[in-house]
């Protein structure tokens, strides 16, 4: 879910914060903790890294606020730093036989998971809905990395795909390839796993 | 498919196709059953990513990061100003320094070395990983994890960290550019 801000509001926080001013902060923190989060777990496939690359992010919020420029969109500021940092773990994964044991993580694994769902579903949610969820999510984790990651980064920031383009560094056609086969993948995915579940609810009739 | 429509097919059902190109598309749409298909695939693969739930930590984790950030808010608002534009000549020095450095790390490694393309192709991304990093130590840590470049980059920030920031050092920001300039031959 993206953030849902007024402009006028978001700017001013931005500029109290600036000045050190630490409900500022709390605001800015409060807004976008969940839409970074979510980008990072859904990208990563895992809770653990993605609550430290989501400090990271926000140290890294508070370390370059100063450096802001009000010409381009606070949120396609913050999910920059964000993307920066997933690069940088997909790079250090890639050179993960390089860093060995340095790490101390595991991160030889390509496979993402799928992230626990329990933790995140309103308790009123119905089964129906809670079995769609979970298709979604499983659905997801069975994507690249990157196609993980261009679809979370449009769904939690809401930036245009012009604006992904530019925050991570991609051509436009890129970005537009990835998310195309991704969204293909992921209906196909997901159409097959529906008609799955309803094979299996379809009791056996002679 | 095989109209080469997919790239504003998907901005289309995103609602990001300029008016005049969305016009065109939309009239090649009512001849053209696969392409309408394949419009209506990906508006459905948006529906889907609509539904995907936003995700937090827990509580107590998220405590925790509120409080070790916030907790620097004070600090960095202290030093900001001449903090930001000292560290950014340093880097700029750093990431030069790196690239000479690790230059002759690399032209005893690769045989025959890269040529002034390729040197000034490590030193863009040498210099835009450093400097939009923001921040000095930990991202040249990290870069250090990576390859024979970012370890000399390493070795030569440790040593500028330790030295006064000030003075000859930012002078030598002035021989960045010169730098990049032989390098590209």
């Amino acid at each position: 879910m993206p953030p849902q801000i007024d402009p006028e509001n978001l700017a001013a926080w931005v500029a109290r914060c600036r000045d050190g001013d630490s409900a500022a902060f709390e605001l800015l923190f409060e807004a976008f903790r969940g839409p970074l989060y979510s980008y990072l777990a859904r990208t990563t496939g895992d809770r653990h890294l993605a609550e430290d690359l989501l400090q990271d992010v926000f140290l890294r919020l508070i370390e370059n606020i100063g450096r802001y420029e009000e010409s381009g969109r606070f949120e396609a500021w913050i999910f920059r730093i964000a993307a920066n940092r997933v690069r940088d773990w997909a790079r250090r994964r890639t050179s993960s036989e390089w860093v060995g044991s340095m790490t101390g993580r595991s991160e030889d694994s390509d496979e993402p998971g799928v992230l626990d769902r329990s933790v995140d579903q309103p308790p009123d949610e119905g089964l129906v809905r809670r079995e769609e969820v979970a298709r979604l999510e499983t659905a997801m984790s069975h994507l690249e990395r990157e196609e993980r990651e261009v679809l979370a980064l449009r769904h939690y920031s809401e930036l245009s795909f012009r604006e992904i383009a530019e925050i991570s560094g991609c051509p436009l056609g890129t970005v537009l390839a990835r998310s195309h086969r991704a969204l293909l993948k992921l209906r196909h995915e997901l159409e097959a796993a529906e008609k799955e579940s309803e094979k299996k609810k379809s009791p056996r009739k002679k | 498919m095989g109209c080469e429509n997919s790239e504003n097919l998907l901005l289309l059902a995103a609602g990001e196709l300029e008016s005049p190109q969305a016009a065109a598309l939309r009239a090649h749409l009512a001849a053209c059953p696969a392409c309408a298909a394949e419009l209506e695939e990906l508006r459905s693969g948006l529906a889907a990513l609509s539904r995907l739930s936003e995700l937090r930590p827990a509580p107590a984790v998220e405590r925790k990061i509120y409080a070790a950030t916030a907790g620097r808010l004070h600090r960095y608002r202290l030093i900001r100003p001449n903090f930001v534009r000292r560290y950014r000549s340093a880097l700029a020095v750093a990431a030069a320094l790196a690239v000479v450095f690790g230059w002759s790390i690399m032209a005893d490694l690769l045989r025959p070395g890269p040529d002034a393309a390729a040197l000034r192709q490590m030193w863009t991304a040498t210099t835009a990983n450093v400097i939009d990093s923001g921040v000095m130590s930990d991202e040249l840590a990290d870069l250090n994890a990576g390859d024979a470049w970012s370890q000399a980059g390493h070795q030569v920030f440790s040593g500028i960290n330790k030295a006064d920031l000030t003075g000859e050092l930012l002078d030598l920001r002035d021989g960045v550019g010169q730098i990049e300039d032989e390098l590209g031959g």
